[in-house]
This record gives C-alpha cells, sequence and structure tokens, in this order.
C-alpha cells in the first residue's frame, strides 16, 4: 500500500478547497459548497484535515437549494444568463451541501486506516479534493467498498461504481485495480447476482466511452502472464 | 523408487530450489473418493490438463497425485441463469461466483524424514496448498535413470525422466495395450531394449509385423527405425519363418524355422481351432489318434488319408471315419504352409531355447506368413517346448541349489488375444505361463490392441500395463480390471493422445502416471552407444566393436 505520513502543517493537503464542513457524525459529515454549484462530484474522494487526523470521505449526496431551509426557492422564468445579468442576488440565496460517507482516516504523523476514525470532523474544518496518491493509498485495501456498501443508501450501487471509477482514474493500472475492486463488489453481492451485475456494468461503462475493448483484453493479458 | 532417507533439510532446500506453479488450495476430499482442490484465479482452467503430475503440501506430509478431473463451480445459481453478458463482468465474476476445481486422487505420500514413499493411508488437511510436480518430486517418486532404471518418457508437459523399475518388471507378465498406430510396437521395443540392456532377462518375440528384428518403418517419418538386433548386435538372433522375404527386406536372418510334422501336438491344434475350423467332435478325434499313434499321429493321419487307407487303419479305433476323413481334410491346410516339413534337418526349437538359456535374445520374424495360422502355429509350438524346457531346468537348477537359473524369459506375444482369449486360455499353454510361470522364471509380455478379448483371469495377474490410447469403452475397462481405482484410471485413459502418450500403471512404477514417451531414436541411440560402447555420436549404422559376435 502506498503510504504517507500525515503532517497538519503539509502544502499538499491545502488543495483546492470545495467546502466547510456544517454537521459530522462518526460515518458520514455534510459540508456547504464554497461556491454554489459547484460541489466536489458524486463518488469523489474529499478530505477535511484537522489538527489531529485527516479523515476521508466519498461523496455521496449533493443538493442544491435555499441557504434558508424555510424558504424553497420559486421559478422565475428567466434564462440563467438573464438571471445572472438582472438579478444577481438571486445566487446570494441559493447555497449547494454534500454529504460525504467517511472511509479512512490518517492520524497526525500516521499512515491511512481503511476504516473510521476514532471521532469524526469538527465542524467548520474544511473540505478540500484528495490528491491522486491518496486516493491510491486509501483504496489499495479496497475496505471502501465495504464500507460504501453498508452505507444503506438507496443509490449504493452508484455510488460505489462512481467511487471504483475515480479510484481506478488515479491509477495507471487501472484495469487490474477495476478487475480487482469488482470482485470485491460481486463478493459484496455474493446473494444478490442482479445487484452485482448492476454496479459491474457501471463500472465498465466508464471505460466504455474510451477504450474499455482495448483495455479489458490487456488486462487479461497482463493476469496471464503474472499467472505463469 | 529411491531407498535413501529423505530428511526434512533436504525437502526443505528442494523446495526453495524450486518454484512450480501454484495450482489451488484443497478444499474437501476423502480417502475413498479423491480430494476436490479449488484452483487459484489467476491460473486459467485451459491450462489444467488432465493427467498432469501434481503435489500436495500438506502439513507433514507430501501427496502425489494426478489430476483426473476439472470442472467448473458456482456459488450462486442466479449466476448460470443470466450469465454475464460483457467480458469484463464474467472476469469480475470468476473468482467471486464462478470458479474451478480439479479432482485429485493422491496415490502417494511421502513423511518428512522418511524413507522414500509410501502408497496412501490419508489425506491432505484442509485448504493444503496443490501446485505442479517439480523435476526433483518425479526423480523422489520414480527413481533417477540407471542400469536398472529405464527412462520411458516424461509426465505431461515436464522434462524430467519417468522411470520404470526393470527388475520389478521382469518379475511378472506384463501388457502394452493401445490401438492401432498409436505406437506399441515402439513402446514394446524400448522396453525390450532396456531389459536386453540391463540384461535382466532373456527376451523372445513373436515377431508377427517384422518389427522386432533389424528395423521397421517408422509410418509417421516414414524412417528406418532401428529395432533389437540393430541395437544390440549378436545378443539377438533372428529367426525367420519365411527367409525369402527377410532377405528381400535386406535382413539376414541367423537363422531358419523350421516345424516337423511331429513337433505339432493337439494342443496347438486345439488354439487353432477356429483357423482350422474344427469341431468339438474333432478335437475329441485327434486326442484319441494321438494317444493310439504317439507323437507322429499326425504325420501318420495324413499319409493314410492321401494314400486312401484311412479307413483300414481306423478300423479298430473307436472314432467315426467321416469325421476323421474331414478332420484330416482340414488339418492338410498345417502342411501347406512353406516352414512345416515332414521331418527337419535343423531343429529350430532347441536351437531358439539354447540360446535363450545361454541368455541371449531371440526374434522370430514372420515375414510374409502373417496369418494367425502360421503365426500361432509357430508360438504354440515354441512356447510349449519352452514351457518344458524352463519348468525342467528350474527343478535342476533348485535340487542343486543354483539361483537365478534359467534366467528370466519374457515371451513376446502380439496380437495376443489370438491366444489368451477365454476359451484358449484354460486349454493353451499361454494362458498356463500367464497365470503360473512366474514360479519357473517365464513372463509374458503381451501387445494387443483389443484388451477386452483376453481372459480375465489372465488379465488380473499382468503386473505392470504401459496403456496407449483406446477408444472401446470394453477394452478401456478390461485394461484395468484388477487395478484399484480403476474408474479413476478409465478418465486418464480416455483423454490420452492418440501418439506418443501413454498411462503407466502396476508393479514396475510407484504411482499410474500419464507420460509423454520418449523419442524412440533418441533411446536407440542411446541404447546402440551402450551396447557397442561410445563413438557411434553420429547415428551410423552397424557395430564397430562386435563384443558378443
Amino acid at each position: 500500500m502506498e503510504t504517507q505520513a500525515y503532517s497538519a502543517d503539509r502544502a499538499e493537503y491545502s488543495g483546492e478547497r470545495v467546502g466547510e464542513i456544517v454537521e459530522a457524525s462518526t460515518t458520514r459529515f455534510r459540508a456547504v459548497s464554497v461556491r454554489a454549484f459547484e460541489p466536489p462530484a458524486f463518488g469523489s474522494f474529499v478530505r477535511s484535515v484537522s489538527t489531529d487526523r485527516v479523515t476521508y470521505g466519498v461523496v455521496s449526496h449533493v443538493a442544491h437549494g435555499s441557504t434558508d431551509p424555510s424558504r424553497r426557492a420559486i421559478p422565475l422564468g428567466r434564462t440563467w444568463e438573464e438571471l445572472v445579468a438582472e438579478h444577481p442576488q438571486v445566487f446570494d440565496l441559493l447555497q449547494t451541501e454534500f454529504e460525504a460517507i467517511t472511509v479512512a482516516f490518517c492520524p497526525n504523523g500516521g499512515e491511512v486506516h481503511g476504516f473510521l476514525p476514532p471521532v469524526p470532523p469538527r465542524v467548520h474544518d474544511f473540505v478540500t479534493l484528495c490528491a491522486d496518491h491518496e486516493i491510491r493509498a486509501l483504496t489499495a485495501d479496497l475496505s471502501f467498498v465495504r464500507t460504501l456498501g453498508a452505507s444503506g443508501l438507496p443509490v449504493t450501487g452508484e455510488l460505489l461504481a462512481a467511487a471504483i471509477r475515480g479510484a481506478a482514474a488515479a491509477r495507471e493500472d487501472g484495469r487490474s485495480f477495476l478487475l480487482r475492486a469488482g470482485r470485491e463488489v460481486a463478493d459484496l453481492y455474493r446473494s444478490d447476482y442482479e445487484q452485482a451485475c448492476a454496479v459491474l456494468r457501471r463500472l465498465g461503462m466508464r471505460i466504455a466511452g474510451d477504450d474499455f475493448e482495448r483495455r479489458v483484453p490487456e488486462a487479461v493479458a497482463v493476469r496471464r502472464s503474472s499467472a505463469k | 523408487m529411491p531407498s535413501d532417507p529423505v530428511s526434512a533439510e533436504a525437502l526443505a532446500a528442494l523446495e526453495e530450489s524450486l518454484s512450480p506453479r501454484r495450482l489451488g488450495r484443497v478444499i474437501r476430499g476423502s480417502l475413498l473418493e479423491g480430494i476436490e482442490a479449488r484452483l487459484e484465479d489467476e491460473v486459467s482452467v485451459e491450462d489444467v490438463r488432465v493427467g498432469r503430475f501434481v503435489v500436495v503440501e500438506g502439513s507433514r506430509h507430501r501427496f502425489f497425485s494426478t489430476i483426473h478431473d476439472v470442472r467448473l463451480a458456482n456459488t450462486n445459481e442466479d449466476v448460470l441463469l443470466r450469465p454475464p453478458e460483457d467480458d469484463f463482468v464474467a472476469q469480475v465474476l470468476h473468482g467471486t461466483n464462478t470458479y474451478a476445481t480439479v479432482d485429485l486422487r493422491p496415490k502417494l505420500l511421502l513423511e518428512a524424514g522418511e524413507e522414500g514413499a509410501r502408497s496412501v493411508k490419508t489425506i491432505p488437511p484442509h485448504f493444503a496448498r496443490v501446485r505442479e510436480a517439480a523435476d526433483a518430486d518425479v526423480e523422489l517418486v520414480f527413481g533417477s535413470p540407471d542400469d536398472t532404471h529405464l527412462p520411458i518418457g516424461t509426465p505431461l508437459e515436464m522434462t524430467s525422466d519417468v522411470c520404470l523399475d526393470l527388475e520389478r518388471f521382469v518379475e511378472r507378465s506384463n501388457a502394452v495395450f493401445g490401438k492401432t498406430g498409436t505406437g506399441k510396437s515402439f513402446l514394446t521395443r524400448m522396453l525390450l531394449g532396456g531389459v536386453i540392456a540391463a540384461d535382466l532377462a532373456s527376451v523372445l518375440v513373436f515377431d508377427m509385423h517384422n518389427e522386432y528384428g533389424m528395423w521397421s518403418e517408422d509410418e509417421e517419418t516414414k524412417r528406418r527405425a532401428p529395432a533389437l538386433k540393430e541395437m544390440f548386435g549378436q545378443r539377438v538372433l533372428i529367426f525367420s519363418v519365411d527367409p525369402a522375404s527377410s532377405r528381400r527386406r535386406s535382413v539376414t536372418p541367423d537363422f531358419e524355422v523350421q516345424v516337423s510334422l511331429r513337433d505339432i501336438d493337439v494342443g496347438d491344434l486345439r488354439l487353432l481351432r477356429a483357423e482350422l475350423g474344427l469341431s468339438d467332435a474333432q478335437l475329441r478325434d485327434m486326442e484319441t489318434l494321438a494317444e493310439r499313434w504317439g507323437p507322429s499321429w499326425l504325420t501318420e493321419l495324413l499319409r493314410a488319408y492321401e494314400d486312401g487307407t484311412l479307413t483300414d487303419d481306423i478300423g479298430q479305433l473307436l472314432v467315426n471315419e467321416q469325421s476323421v476323413k474331414a478332420l484330416a481334410r482340414n488339418l492338410k491346410k498345417v502342411t501347406r504352409l512353406p516352414f512345416v516339413r515332414e521331418s527337419v534337418t535343423d531343429n529350430s526349437a532347441d536351437r531358439i531355447v539354447e540360446a535363450l538359456l545361454a541368455r541371449r535374445h531371440v526374434v522370430i520374424e514372420f515375414g510374409r506368413q502373417t496369418t494367425f495360422l502360421a503365426y500361432m502355429l509357430v508360438s504354440s509350438i515354441l512356447t510349449r517346448r519352452i514351457h518344458h524346457r524352463w519348468m525342467e531346468e528350474k527343478e535342476k537348477a533348485s535340487a542343486d541349489g543354483r539361483l537365478g537359473h534359467p534366467p528370466q524369459l519374457i515371451i513376446t506375444l502380439e496380437e495376443a488375444h489370438k491366444f489368451l482369449n477365454p476359451e484358449a486360455a484354460n486349454q493353451t499353454i499361454f494362458g498356463t505361463i500367464a497365470r503360473e510361470m512366474r514360479k519357473y522364471n517365464v513372463s509374458l509380455l503381451v501387445v494387443d490392441q483389443r484388451p477386452s478379448g483376453i481372459d480375465e483371469e489372465v488379465r488380473s495377474q499382468l503386473g505392470t500395463r504401459v496403456i496407449a490410447a483406446l477408444d472401446d469403452d470394453r477394452d478401456q475397462g478390461a485394461v484395468l480390471s484388477g487395478v484399484p481405482d480403476a474408474n479413476a484410471l478409465k478418465v486418464l485413459i480416455n483423454n490420452l493422445e492418440s501418439k506418443k502418450q501413454c498411462l503407466l500403471s502396476g508393479y514396475a512404477v510407484p504411482m499410474p502416471l500419464v507420460i509423454e514417451t520418449r523419442d524412440y531414436y533418441g533411446f536407440a541411440k542411446d541404447m546402440k552407444r551402450r551396447s557397442y560402447g561410445g563413438g557411434d555420436e553420429n547415428g551410423s549404422s552397424g557395430p564397430k566393436l562386435d563384443l558378443w559376435g
């Protein structure tokens, strides 16, 4: 596993700030995006850095809405451009919230652990996007698949697929990772073949867009040569 | 089998030096039904071949086995109902929802620190690792080549020699089975060559198709394949039933085989019953005549028949005249064989017996006399003579306290089902030899393509079986009669390639194993080098130094 000791003052943890935590629990944290309509992607890996540890999460839910929960936005009948030009104040009343499921943490001076931190991140801690090397480290043992699978969300399958695709994209040997993670998914849904296939098909889909057909035979070739 | 004790350190060192491919882990099994192991996900089921020699590493024992079956398994029935459409999903499901298993039948086990491998009395524990056997394992089980261990081939997909223990091989009757074109005669020549080179027995070959003497044509390569005489020079004598044919094939026989009518016995003719068309009544008549007229009964019968004096002669015998006439007519066929004479100048039978007693080897070529009548008549007469002589010698030898006399003799019979079918086996000399002659140092090497035609009792007496491909279900069943775990071995026979592969099973090998047979030309060259002493590297034929002339 790729390991990276954490230290709160390290420059790389200052990555792009995407939100600020407004609510946190043992298993998940909720944050408001820095700018409305610019949340981190569904299924992406985010972190919250505090003095003691870095907490890693996977974005599991994004919602746009009014800043005041008691007042819903009303239809205005304008195009986006007209709104920007004529009623820019509207945007001040809107915000984007996202929720992340905690999948791993890294204590100060320690290594990444693929399980839940002893305490959740603090409210008002900032949320930043993970760097590729962190994604590789925290997904290497595939424990995030089980954690996300146990989240109980109605979109668990989608979430798994999106997270796995993201983790694969952070790797050079993305295809062998997809296979490995796919097996973990198949194992997770051992008794529900349909669900397993649904997730697995979504894993393939991203790659089908570019070079899936070409990459999978290569993946097979890699496995065979390593088996010899 | 090697007799050196194997220490734990040696085993550990052995282990380290090898990196054979891991195949899987034991998941269930019983001593009765064999072991099932789950294949590693990285091992493609297509790379696993039935018959492969494998090793199971228990915690204290190493088990040796072959793969008997490969199987696909699944954890979830839904997978089978709706197989995944795309390759990626199929690949992912492999190892989680679908997997493959192999069936193993451990035959031998080796305990760390113990001497040699023993037959299995237990099974490996759960999750014991299964790996492909390494060359050192083969040597551990089958020994390394030496004077009495004949390398006869290699395990499938391996390069180390599988050796046959020739000392054990010559002790019992053995068989080479296989349908036509599987290389039976090449295999047989290798076995005989090994025996001759090790000087463990005298060899007598009834060579119906002229393949064992000087050379034979290799149907595949159209090359001349050297045979016993070319390999061993004067230690091998060629007797020809049809010298003209031998000469046409540019083979110079050492002697010609002639058969005197006096030498033909009722028992010989009984074996030829089908060939001569003899009825039960005629067999009885023959016995009466032989009793009455003594050894020359056949000569007298045929002479009287030709002179027309048969009626007078048999007047006093209690036989039916018409039946005897018919009998004589039938027996005339025998006299039409060119090598059958009323009297002979040179007694070939005695010559052959003396040569064999002097530890030389005899190949009897039949040339164009390839009818079963000729083949069986000559074989029967000679074998009867040998049988008689060997018993005599053995009795004398035991009276004098001479051990190892008469020399062990291997009689090689092609088309053996003709001699050893259930009817003939009980009445003729060959059945007797197969059943009882081990005590008198005579054994048979049965070469046949229809093992199901051979008497079951004879089959069950066979010590070592070399089995090439067989198609017929009955033959497959028959070759394994009397062998433990026959059903499991049948699978291996079913999977033999039709050329250059065979299953070794029985007394001269520690465990049954499928092998790729050794290259015959390499073998022949090796044998020539051993008999003529070095220097024959370029494959030129003929002895440079004749030590046995």
